[in-house]
């Protein structure tokens, strides 16, 4: 059986350095999961770094990152695993902040 | 169906038991066997035992012709043929025309696993109808980061970086009357050598996210004829942020391709500018690809009549008035 996948086009990023790819799998661990407002959060963030292209992984469904959609579409609930991938220039430090964000609940419960 | 899990008898039998008004007989302990094809086969030329390129590993049909046939044996050779068959691991078995089950199907279903499935619809609408979704669930999918929109009846995708106005430009088609298949994601699927087909995830169906606005409801905004379930991809139209540097097309005579799923489909590259009206650019574009389908490409028309014209004053002909 096929796998879905996703597709970054190839506008997405100039990158003028050589690719560098960071991945690191998180767990949602607040209460209500990835819902509207944590996605937005999350969106913001990852759209603060112009020239690196993220993506989030639920399973099979690959998503951007920088698309609340897409976030929605993966409907990740509270334990849900997932993988955020940076690819480009700052990749590292991107991936970083975002990782931080899912593991502090995306700054929303105390 | 989530095309991406293994497919299982049971989830077959979840998703399609009542269009294809099927009921399981026997073998319930064979749910969680595995479809892994698409296809289905006529075990008939098995039973009469030949079992060269038998093809167990598909979904089993049992028409009017292999139940005649099965009856037509005496009960001590019916029982031997379909032991034979029996022995190869098949996912399961749709007995069609609601025929009744033999006893012998029954016993050696439960001992091999192998459920026995039974609908009232005959041969040739149980094998299209549900290859036809076996077919859909195998299919090559991808998701795409664009919107897809149905433009003058043509499915256009519309591509672009993060921040250059896809889902603006798609919000102002709508307003101008066409139809919204996808904003942000759009999940492809490849239902031929030559067909793309596009749609929502019924999470985002209908819905749209515009900076400033936030999350919209187009079928409730605008009504139920600005959205459509599903569309096939005629074209892309990438836009780019205009680029000084860049050399734009300027006459449109050869095509462009984007390959997705091995599947080439016509593209156009738009320069977005402020003050650039994409949504009409959009709508051009489909309209443009709609007549090259149709064997129209008015730039090539343009080169005949300039050869024309230039062939006709070299033979010292008058060539084009000037008025």
């Amino acid at each position: 059986m096929q796998i879905g996948m996703a597709f970054a086009p190839r506008e997405s990023c100039q990158h003028k350095t050589p690719m560098t790819v960071a991945k690191k799998e998180v767990t949602i661990i607040n209460g209500s999961g990835l819902h509207l407002r944590p996605a937005a959060v999350f969106v913001q963030t990852a759209n603060k770094h112009k020239s690196c292209d993220v993506f989030v992984t639920r399973d099979s469904t690959r998503v951007n990152g920088k698309s609340i959609m897409g976030l929605v579409m993966l409907a990740a609930a509270k334990d849900t695993v997932i993988m955020i991938e940076c690819a480009g220039e700052g990749a590292e430090e991107a991936l970083a902040e975002l990782a931080a964000l899912v593991e502090n609940r995306f700054g929303m419960e105390t | 169906m989530n095309p991406t899990q293994d497919l299982t008898v049971e989830a077959v039998l979840q998703d399609r038991a009542n269009v294809l008004d099927l009921k399981l007989v026997s073998g319930s302990s064979g749910l969680a066997n595995r479809i892994n094809t698409p296809e289905l086969t006529r075990p008939g030329l098995a039973f009469a035992g030949f079992y060269e390129v038998f093809s167990h590993d598909r979904v089993q049909i049992l028409g009017n012709t292999e139940m005649s046939y099965l009856r037509s044996l005496s009960h001590e050779e019916r029982q031997r043929r379909l032991a034979e068959t029996f022995r190869f691991k098949m996912p399961c078995i749709i007995i069609t025309n609601g025929h009744s089950v033999p006893d012998e199907i029954t016993k050696l279903s439960e001992e091999a696993s192998i459920p026995v499935l039974v609908t009232s619809l005959p041969t040739t609408r149980l094998v299209s109808q549900l290859n036809g979704w076996l077919e859909r669930v195998f299919a090559p999918v991808i998701n795409i980061h664009g919107d897809l929109l149905d433009v003058y009846g043509m499915g256009t995708l519309i591509l672009g970086g993060s921040g250059v106005g896809k889902s603006e430009c798609a919000l102002e088609l709508i307003e101008r009357g066409h139809r919204l298949v996808a904003d942000d994601v759009c999940i492809l699927r490849r239902m031929s050598k030559e067909d793309l087909v596009g749609r929502s995830s019924d999470m985002l169906k209908y819905h749209m996210e515009i900076r400033g606005l936030g999350i919209l409801n187009i079928e409730m905004l605008f009504g139920v004829a600005s959205v459509v379930d599903e569309k096939r991809l005629d074209l892309i139209v990438q836009l780019e942020k205009w680029d000084d540097t860049v050399e734009y097309e300027r006459l449109g005579i050869d095509d462009r391709y984007h390959t997705i799923l091995d599947v080439e489909v016509p593209k156009y590259i738009i320069p977005v500018q402020p003050g650039r009206n994409n949504s009409i650019m959009v709508e051009m574009a489909a309209l443009s690809q709609r007549l090259k389908n149709r064997g129209i490409n008015p730039a090539l028309m343009m080169e005949a009549q300039l050869t024309n014209a230039m062939n006709s004053l070299m033979q010292g002909g008058k060539g084009p008035g000037l008025l």
